[in-house]
């Protein structure tokens, strides 16, 4: 067998160019308005930085390591002023409809200067992908409502995603795996539709700071790929509470907390997936609940791919300031870092990482505008629809059209019931390259950084050992990057082999 | 593999005892330099002797050479690689008196844990300036100042090329100690900036730049052994978590990638290991013992990082104490001087092994 790329793509695109680059395939499909919202968002996020970002950055994450329990109130709110919590939701839905691409172009932009404040905003978009990812079109108009709102009103309202739990984490990723995890968490059906949940999520990030929380859970722990679920439990719901803050090595602006379910009755209408709503499909439920898993995967992973080759160009950065100013000095003469050929050539690679890094996660996320999670967003009549129709009556007519059940079964057909495995394979495949190949290359540059400073860069005042704390998490979350490559197998390489994946191979 | 001669064994054991009945629990979460739990450690290991253990027979001491300085500190690394920094300052800055050939006329001094600059090497920075007995300049990153009473600093006299190592009281007036930095790594080390006003000092014989850079070779060996023992200390934790985390139905110990992971982890300690053991048994340190030193802190340095990926999300937590020893590890880099400005060192040794010095 020779796998390529190619046969992934629609059978449509180009295939020896796809071979050659999906970005490069995909390239047709992008609507015309993502040039400037990539521009927009990176003169945005380079404000934002100036501003906000920068003067904080190492200063929180001291004040964090002090007082673990502080949490990012105060950026939050901030935050909320720039409208960067809905600035990528699609209009129809209360945002403001900018372009995914282009929040990826922001979020690279702002992890050069903190990842951990980057995935403040970055996790509330994991939240809102999963959301989206399950098309239930009524809770979405709700709860990116009230999103939009709490912008208004000064009451940030994030979204997060809980899937982690204590004895489960790479496994509850893959559903190859999921059946043979240590699950903690499950849903008890009641006859009116609503959900008791009990058990415990941890890692969550921006758990305490986050109003929804997106929670991927199991009615038979047994059998937990066809019986998976997505319900969405608001912080006030009684039978839940926010459990104890991991202490982190790095990205503390970012809370990762324990979510406590306990008896926890999530009505039916908060419910975003579960096996009720895949009845009459054509494909399983295990088959679509993957098919959810892959699209926020394809999307968040990338997203990782992007806080990283921000940190690669943040140690990129602090080295060449650092190598201008600093010299070796001996018997009185000195010699600047940057004139000594092994210092130059430290940067040159460096600077190779980091653009490497960056054409990683683009290629993943070009691929996931032309044939992912954002394909349908990204169709030239949604688009023109979205930044042609005036607001006053575009938002209330799509908001009657969304609240339609009939709404949600459409469109889940189109994009959970029919979604082609071939794009489920290439969007995952190369979000799962993007990611392992971009956060090796950050902590690869910001190693490079910190050895290259010496003791200077041990000090938490320079910020570049903040990099190398941060990026390690990177090569964790998201599926740990050991996961992440055996999924680039299985989606891009294995093709039709029988090649045995996710199996034990020695005994304990 | 054991690589140390049997007339060492007592001593390892006494610092794995302590290790393991004192520092295990202070390991995980010791951040803070002025704990109360970090004092009482530092006043345990005085009781046992540890901070004397190669300050010169005539004044009490131990009078260790760097070899038991070198078990010690492995074994206590494995456990709490600040402590072992502790204990490797002071005994530094003994063996840089030594390597002066001169006599401590300071009693209390000698009983005393002394401060160090471990991580500036002799030719990477302008130490500061030396005048009858005043010392006026910066010594960055002095380790251990925020708890030892006296620190030894390297100084440039007036007109001369050579190193004159100082006695320091910090207390005194004219020093100030900045308070305890904020690092990477070693965090409760009590690591601080120290800067002279004309302050007074004991002055402690001299060194040519040549032979302080020799002394700095020697150093080598001891730093070789806080990382064995740090990487000692991740490897164990992170085989003893693969067969006790579950994924996918088993023990992470039965996954291929887990195995391979640990397996080049493995490696690379063993390799460390028997550098390690060159540089013990070498006839003179040298540049080969920067160059294993350079060698061993790459191995360190990427499989404390597998130890932390092992473990997924609870290794980059502090619960374990993986994420401390990938921070320690890195910290340990700049031991004794930067990286780069020990790679450039040697080559500058390359052709001309005389110079040791910059070009």
């Amino acid at each position: 067998m020779n796998p390529t790329l190619s046969q992934y793509l629609p059978s449509g695109a180009d295939q020896p160019l796809a071979d050659w680059s999906a970005a490069f395939a995909s390239e047709g499909q992008l609507p015309a308005n993502v040039r400037g919202d990539v521009s927009k968002a990176l003169g945005l996020a380079r404000a934002f930085c100036q501003e906000v970002v920068t003067p904080l950055a190492v200063e929180l994450d001291g004040r964090i390591q002090d007082s673990p329990e502080l949490l990012p109130d105060e950026f939050i709110r901030t935050a909320a002023q720039w409208r960067l919590f809905s600035r990528w939701i699609p209009r129809m839905m209360g945002g403001e409809g900018w372009h995914l691409l282009s929040l990826y172009a922001f979020l690279e932009e702002v992890s050069s200067h903190c990842v951990g404040l980057a995935n403040v905003i970055g996790v509330h978009y994991l939240g809102v992908a999963t959301l989206t990812a399950t098309w239930n079109l009524s809770l979405m108009s709700r709860v990116f409502a009230d999103v939009r709102a709490g912008e208004r009103k000064g009451e940030p309202c994030l979204v997060s995603l809980a899937i982690t739990e204590p004895d489960a984490g790479t496994d509850v990723e893959e559903t190859v795996l999921l059946d043979r995890a240590t699950l903690g968490t499950h849903g008890q059906r009641e006859p009116d539709g609503s959900y008791r949940l009990n058990g415990r999520k941890v890692f969550i990030s921006n758990g305490h700071v986050s109003r929804w929380h997106m929670v991927i859970c199991y009615q038979d722990r047994k059998k937990a790929a066809d019986t998976m679920m997505v319900l969405a439990v608001h912080k006030h719901l009684p039978g839940f509470s926010l459990g104890a803050q991991e202490h982190k090595m790095g990205q503390r602006a970012c809370v990762a907390s324990e979510l406590i379910f306990d008896d926890c009755r999530v009505p039916a209408d908060c419910v975003a997936f579960d096996p009720e709503q895949t009845r009459g499909f054509s494909r399983s439920h295990h088959e679509i609940g993957q098919t959810i898993i892959d699209y926020v995967v394809s999307s968040t992973r990338a997203g990782v791919g992007a806080f990283a080759a921000g940190v690669a160009q943040g140690a990129l950065r602090h080295a060449l300031e650092y190598s201008h100013n600093h010299s070796h000095s001996h018997s009185g003469a000195s010699k600047r870092l940057i004139d000594r050929q092994m210092v130059q050539t430290t940067l040159a690679d460096m600077a190779a990482n980091a653009r490497q890094a960056r054409q990683a996660w683009l290629e993943s996320a070009f691929y996931n505008t032309g044939f992912g999670l954002f394909a349908k967003l990204s169709e030239p009549f949604s688009q023109q629809l979205e930044r042609m129709a005036p607001g006053f009556f575009y938002r209330p007519v799509s908001g009657w059209v969304m609240r339609r059940s009939l709404s949600t079964n459409w469109i889940r057909k189109q994009l959970l019931d029919s979604y082609p495995e071939h794009c489920q394979h290439g969007s995952s495949g190369l979000a799962s390259l993007a990611k392992f190949t971009c956060s090796d290359l950050a902590i690869e540059n910001a190693d490079k950084a910190m050895e290259l400073m010496g003791a200077d860069g041990l000090r938490h005042s320079q910020g570049v050992e903040k990099l190398l704390r941060d990026a390690k998490l990177l090569q964790i979350y998201e599926g740990t990057n050991q996961l992440n490559r055996i999924n680039l197998l299985k989606c891009l390489l294995a093709g039709r082999s029988d090649a045995i994946l996710f199996r034990q191979e020695y005994s304990a | 593999m054991t690589i140390w001669p049997e007339s060492l064994a007592p001593w390892r054991n006494a610092a794995a005892e302590f290790a393991t009945t004192r520092l295990h629990p202070f390991a995980c979460g010791g951040e803070s330099h002025n704990s109360p739990e970090m004092a009482g450690i530092l006043r345990e290991l005085a009781d046992l002797g540890f901070h004397q253990l190669c300050a010169p027979e005539a004044l009490d001491g131990l009078n260790q050479e760097v070899s038991t300085l070198a078990a010690v500190l492995e074994s206590m690394a494995q456990t709490d690689c600040t402590t072992a920094s502790m204990v490797y300052g002071t005994a530094a800055a003994w063996l840089a008196v030594t390597a002066a050939g001169a006599e401590l006329p300071d009693t209390t001094a000698a009983e005393s844990w002394l401060a160090w600059p471990a991580f500036h090497g002799v030719v990477e920075h302008s130490w500061p300036g030396l005048t009858k007995n005043r010392l006026t300049g910066q010594a960055p990153m002095v380790l251990g100042a925020t708890h030892a009473p006296f620190a030894v600093i390297p100084a440039r006299p007036l007109g001369s090329d050579k190193v004159t190592l100082a006695l320091v009281n910090l207390s005194h007036k004219s020093v100030h100690v900045s308070g305890a930095l904020r690092t990477h790594g070693l965090s409760a080390a009590g690591i601080s900036d120290l800067s002279f006003k004309s302050a007074r000092c004991v002055t402690l014989g001299e060194m040519t730049t040549e032979q302080y850079l020799a002394f700095e070779d020697t150093l080598t060996i001891a730093v070789a052994a806080l990382y064995t023992g740090l990487m000692g200390g991740s490897l164990e934790t992170a085989k003893t978590y693969a067969t006790q985390r579950r994924q996918g139905g088993g023990p992470i110990s039965g996954w291929g990638e887990v195995r391979r992971m640990l397996s080049e982890a493995t490696r690379q300690y063993q390799s460390s290991v028997a550098l390690l053991s060159a540089m013990l048994t070498a006839e003179a340190p040298g540049a080969n013992c920067q160059h294993h030193l350079i060698t061993i802190s790459e191995a360190a340095c990427a499989l404390t990082s597998t130890g932390i990926q092992v473990l997924g999300g609870n290794g980059y937590t502090r619960d374990y104490g993986q994420e401390k020893r990938m921070r320690d590890a890195r910290q340990l880099r700049a031991m004794p001087g930067g990286i780069i400005y020990r790679k450039s060192r040697l080559a500058s040794n390359l052709y001309h092994p005389s110079e040791g010095v910059l070009s």
